[in-house]
């Protein structure tokens, strides 16, 4: 009896949770309802996909998505393949007069839009969302880093000076979009910036490569710590002024000599340092393979033999699973090479 | 004495060795005579195109086989059916019936309805039997060690039900499913050849296959019938290989079995190798199963699905798009509706070079990278970004990986797409009419073919009609049953004269039995014009000039009808179709006719009088002929002069009202880029001039500021052209513009070095060279440089280099003592480069 009351309330205040999260049935309606909160807008193949179906099971019919969700806003975003005219109508219903945000790349998602209709977060990759628990804790993590955004984009709203600066270089380093209109035009100009926000947004890493190819490796080299020095940019960022810098010494310019392999090993491996997980560390790693190692990536499944008979053995082969890690079988080691690029005289780098 | 008797012995039996040998070079048997014959006929008669395979292991198929060598052949005759492809026509070694054996007059069209009426009813009744698909096990797998035994017994069968070989009977019969099933299997059997079976069935997968194929109406229909039918021997080997991998009870299965057959199907089409072909088969089998392809794929036809399952580049590895575990990437990580793959090249960002600086067609582009995408194509370009290349394929591939239609191509330094939602076919990332896809039926990769294509497939029972009708006129060939054999080839493209495949078959026929029936031809070249001609325009006229012209005109001695009916065909068309496409192998092929010159004066002016007043061809018709006259032997230069007078004057006939103006301006820049691409320096500037006159609001009213060098502007009479690849035309009259005072405007993409060319009226003594560019300040980032040269070939670099002021490019050569009939400007690198505005070359002509 004691275990069925105890049942009860706990029924009770599972299903009192979702009720803190707003449901919207249009976009328009979320982008009205939402306030200072995120929308997190389920999205998916209503009738051209069985895998979409799925999810929608699993994460609205099932309800797991609720315990999540909080003072989110939450829309169902079916999407018809070919609609007939009850789906066009159903489309246009839920739309509105509005689109969803660019920068979706793959359905089933849920995407964590702000009031204004900024994508500020995505969970998209077909890992994530095959399973409930994986997406929900992803979604978590991107709603918890939305409010902490969020306050400090609120706090620097009501800031001025460099003190405003530095409030929305912390908010940018959060690990989610910033909204698009965050700084307008006349602020960015205005804008008191030590902390080093404008090289952020003003970077181009083709004008860098452009800027790099006609300087002696000197310069290059002055060129590249002193922005550095500057401070604002990002890992990624850092990671390309790395790529660029490395990539004229790796190559030469006109009349000069590619640099040794130590000098590029010191460069790469500085540059994958700055952020080993990150694809342009993983660029960094294979860099330090082939260009500097002298070796080749191999990945290598033996082609199975055919038996004319008809017993094909099941290798494996075709299902290409796109989870295997990278670099697994490659080691370099980093102990003795310098983490800097010890042949010129540059400030120090310091880790984000 | 017994060594001496031994050496005789030995000697005897050597040379009796010999003999046998060299008997059948010497004294071949009738079935080879007659093949041989054929065949030589054949490839005497039938033009073949260059896309033809050469089936040059033929021969093979009556290699090897002692068993039938030891047969006498006076006796028993060869039984062996060889494999019979779709270009040649191969007869058997029959009786001839005299009755059969006569070419039947030509029809008028009155003369088919009943014909015609009776073919909608049979593609009502294939549509119909369909739902209960035909089964009949009469052929067991252990029978299929002997298929010429099947071969003779469905052959005799098949005539025997046939009766009189009257149309209305063969119709009539071929609407009874076992009657189907029966010329489906001579079919299969003349289309893999009896001794390629005959290997298949020694394994026991194979004679298994063979026997449930067989059996299975719907199946053999499918097989044979969904488009071409190349290396059939090898689609069966790879459907064996697959049934024995996943037996009969899930080749049953439709979805599957449809994946399994066009998997074959396009593997051996295309050469691919038996261990891709089963990796595909095992993604999309595995995919669908797993319900993770998108929906559309379920209710596809076969001839959509090999689209799909024969994508290109299956191999496994980097850079592969068609690899499995591309397929799977694609397939999980760009998950959309339909709609939306077309502009899913968004998701990739253009770029030339990466951002280390390595260029997009270098190897180290990616190669840092592929370990950390597991060697995935599309991953790694997601990662990086790319180029037009990369670009399309992404999103034609994320297409392909969820089963839907795709494919890429190529466009004049471009590449692009073509992508299907629901039934028609769109465009993607596409900038110039020039398409050459990548994935084509009939080896015809331009647009018009594949919409074609489509529309063939959209009357899905009226074309299956058509291809029974096909095959059975195949196999009444065989059977030496000419009029039938007519009959049945003349129904099948009335019936669906859409049918491009059975059009060339059957004037490939006609050619080889009849070819002097000058009736038989013009009512080939009239159901063309009639059926394909009204709305496949590319298609029609190609059939026109590759097949039927070059047959026809010799019979037509009228030369004046005969230049109505090249006039008329472009008299037929409205516009350009679902396509603009090249009008330039049709005027050869019509020109090509013409035996003197005044036969080709003629022809020009009736075909300048029909193409000028159709907006859409007059630049093309120019286009083509300012090439045409490029090309004439010197002579004296009459017919030159006469033909460049008669495309002037049709230029200037055409229209000045508002409304042509656009019409005028672009059929004037396409023949003045082509003017520019055949150096003719008076051409060019006649049609130049011409635009200035008829066109002065399209040009700049003021010119560029410049200081010029000593001497006058020598480039202001010659020609200019570009390196950069034009693919809308419709502008170049500002080509000329850019060598006048008031300027122009011209791309300024160079191609690797070159940049822009100017041919002047005569050598000149330079003194300087400004380039003017549309940007307001030119980066001085790269070096620009002169070159010179007296005959266009051999080129000299002058100095200096070129200085870079604001907007202009200046070449001082006072000093430099250059002199030239062309000049050229050239930069290091292969950056884009802003557009041109004015280029100038200052000096003074050579007096000789």
């Amino acid at each position: 009896m004691k275990k069925f009351v105890l049942n009860i309330l706990a029924g009770m205040m599972l299903a009192l949770l979702p009720a803190k999260a707003a449901i919207a049935r249009t976009y328009p309606d979320a982008l009205a309802k939402a306030g200072k909160n995120p929308i997190v807008i389920f999205i998916y193949g209503a009738n051209y996909d069985k895998v979409g179906q799925k999810a929608h099971e699993e994460f609205v019919k099932k309800n797991k998505i609720s315990p999540f969700i909080k003072q989110a806003t939450f829309l169902e975003m079916p999407l018809y393949q070919q609609p007939n005219d009850r789906e066009k109508k159903d489309m246009e219903k839920r739309l509105g007069n509005r689109r969803l945000p660019g920068g979706i790349w793959n359905y089933p998602c849920l995407a964590v839009v702000d009031s204004s209709g900024n994508l500020r977060a995505i969970v998209q990759k077909p890992e994530e969302m095959k399973d409930p628990a994986i997406a929900l804790e992803a979604l978590k993590v991107h709603l918890d880093n939305f409010y902490k955004q969020e306050k400090l984009l609120e706090r620097a709203r009501k800031a001025k000076g460099e003190k405003k600066a530095d409030l929305l270089l912390e908010a940018a380093n959060i690990d989610i979009e910033m909204p698009k209109d965050f700084l307008s035009k006349g602020e960015k100009n205005n804008l008191e910036d030590e902390a080093g926000l404008g090289n952020r947004l003003s970077f181009d890493p083709t004008s860098l490569v452009e800027a790099l190819q006609i300087k002696s490796y000197d310069e290059a080299n002055a060129h590249v710590r002193r922005m550095m020095a500057q401070g604002g940019y990002s890992k990624l960022q850092r990671q390309m002024m790395m790529a660029a810098y490395a990539g004229h010494l790796r190559r030469g310019g006109e009349n000069m000599k590619p640099a040794s392999k130590e000098r590029l090993r010191a460069l790469y491996t500085e540059m994958r340092n700055i952020d080993p997980k990150s694809t342009y560390g993983a660029y960094a790693e294979g860099a330090l393979v082939i260009w500097v190692e002298g070796g080749t990536l191999t990945d290598q499944p033996a082609p199975a033999e055919i038996n004319r008979v008809g017993n094909v053995p099941d290798d494996g082969n075709s299902s290409g699973s796109g989870t295997r890690t990278a670099m697994g079988d490659t080691v370099i080691s980093t102990d003795d090479v310098g983490s800097v690029d010890s042949d010129f005289e540059g400030p120090e780098d310091e880790e984000e | 004495m017994s060594a001496r008797l031994i050496q005789l012995l030995t000697g005897a039996f050597l040379f009796f060795c010999l003999g046998i040998a060299v008997f059948p070079v010497l004294f071949p048997s009738k079935l080879e005579r007659k093949v041989a014959t054929v065949r030589s006929e054949a490839a005497t008669t039938i033009k073949r195109d260059h896309q033809i395979d050469d089936w040059d292991t033929d021969e093979q198929v009556e290699d090897d086989d002692s068993a039938w060598e030891e047969e006498p052949e006076d006796t028993t005759p060869d039984r062996r059916i060889a494999r019979q492809d779709d270009e040649t026509f191969d007869e058997e070694d029959v009786p001839i019936d005299p009755k059969q054996n006569v070419v039947p007059d030509a029809r008028v069209q009155a003369e088919f309805t009943s014909a015609l009426g009776e073919m909608r009813r049979f593609a009502k009744a294939l549509e119909k039997q369909e739902a209960d698909n035909f089964i009949n096990d009469e052929f067991k797998a252990a029978d299929w060690a002997d298929p010429e035994k099947i071969y003779f017994t469905l052959a005799d069968r098949m005539l025997s039900k046939m009766g009189k070989l009257d149309e209305a009977t063969i119709m009539r019969k071929l609407q009874e499913p076992e009657c189907r099933l029966d010329l489906e299997r001579i079919t299969l059997i003349r289309k893999a050849g009896s001794q390629s079976l005959r290997t298949v069935a020694t394994r026991p997968k194979g004679k298994e296959l063979l026997a449930a194929l067989s059996r299975d109406l719907n199946w053999m229909t499918n097989l044979l019938h969904s488009g071409p039918t190349k290396q059939m021997e090898q689609v069966l080997c790879y459907l064996e290989t697959l049934y024995g991998m996943i037996g009969e009870q899930e080749m049953s299965n439709p979805v599957t079995r449809r994946i399994a057959t066009t998997t074959a199907l396009e593997f051996a089409r295309e050469g691919w190798g038996e261990q891709e072909m089963v990796n595909r088969f095992k993604y999309y089998n595995g995919s669908w199963k797993e319900g993770k392809l998108n929906i559309a794929f379920d209710d596809l036809q076969y001839w959509e699905t090999r689209f799909v399952t024969g994508c290109k580049q299956p191999a496994d590895g980097a850079g592969s798009w068609g690899s499995p575990r591309n397929l799977t990437w694609h397939r999980d990580n760009v998950r959309l509706p339909m709609e939306q793959y077309l502009g899913a090249e968004c998701q990739l960002a253009y770029r030339l070079r990466n951002v280390a600086g390595d260029s997009v067609f270098s190897s180290e582009y990616l190669a840092p990278i592929w370990k950390y995408v597991n060697f995935t194509t599309g991953w790694a370009y997601r990662e990086i970004g790319g180029v037009c290349g990369a670009l399309s394929h992404y999103a034609t591939f994320s297409a392909l990986a969820a089963g839907l239609p795709a494919s890429t191509m190529g466009e004049p330094g471009h590449c692009a797409y073509a992508m299907r939602i629901g039934n028609e076919w769109h465009r993607g990332n596409s900038i110039y009419w020039q398409h050459s896809l990548h994935k084509t039926f009939w080896d015809e990769p331009e647009w018009g073919y594949l919409i074609l294509t489509q529309k063939l497939y959209d009357e899905r029972f009226k074309t299956l009609s058509a291809d029974i009708m096909v095959a059975m006129a195949d196999f009444l060939t065989a059977r030496r049953k000419m009029k039938a054999a007519f009959t049945c080839y003349e129904i099948a493209i009335k019936a669906q004269p859409n049918n491009w495949p059975a059009l060339k078959r059957y004037a490939a026929y006609l050619k080889l039995k009849a070819p002097q029936d000058k009736d038989k031809w013009m009512t080939l070249h009239d159901t063309v014009m009639d059926g394909m001609g009204k709305e496949h325009y590319h298609a029609a006229a190609t059939m026109q000039a590759r097949y039927v012209y070059p047959n026809l005109a010799p019979l037509v001695k009228d030369r004046a009808k005969l230049n109505k009916m090249y006039s008329g065909l472009f008299a037929h068309f409205k516009d350009w179709g679902a396509n603009r496409w090249d009008i330039t192998p049709i005027l050869d092929a019509q020109i090509s006719t013409c035996a003197s010159d005044d036969d080709k004066r003629a022809y020009l002016k009736e075909v300048l009088r029909v193409l000028m007043r159709r907006p859409d061809y007059a630049g093309a018709v120019l286009t083509w002929g300012l090439g045409y006259i490029s090309q004439l032997p010197e002579g004296d230069g009459k017919i030159q002069d006469e033909f460049t007078n008669m495309l002037v004057q049709a230029m200037s006939r055409s229209g000045t009202s508002r409304k042509d103006m656009d019409a005028t301006w672009a059929t004037l820049g396409e023949a003045i880029h082509a003017a520019a691409k055949n150096k003719e320096r008076r051409t060019f500037q006649s049609i130049g001039k011409l635009s200035y006159n008829k066109c002065k609001k399209k040009f700049n009213k003021k010119g560029p500021r410049i200081k010029g060098f000593s001497g006058r502007v020598v480039s202001a009479t010659g020609w200019i052209d570009t390196a950069t690849t034009i693919g809308d035309m419709s502008q170049c009259c500002l080509h000329w513009g850019v060598l006048q005072r008031f300027g122009g405007a011209m791309p300024g993409k160079f191609e690797g070095k070159a940049g822009l060319t100017v041919g002047m009226e005569k050598k000149c003594d330079i003194t300087g060279v400004v380039c003017v560019s549309s940007e307001k300040q030119l980066k001085n980032d790269r070096p620009f440089y002169i070159e010179t040269s007296d005959d266009g070939q051999n080129w000299y670099r002058a100095r200096p280099d070129g200085v870079i002021s604001g907007n202009q490019i200046r070449f001082d050569l006072k000093k430099s003592n250059v002199s030239g009939k062309y000049v050229r400007m050239l930069r290091e690198g292969d950056k884009y480069e802003p557009g041109i505005a004015g280029f100038y070359v200052y000096g003074s002509p050579q007096k000789n």
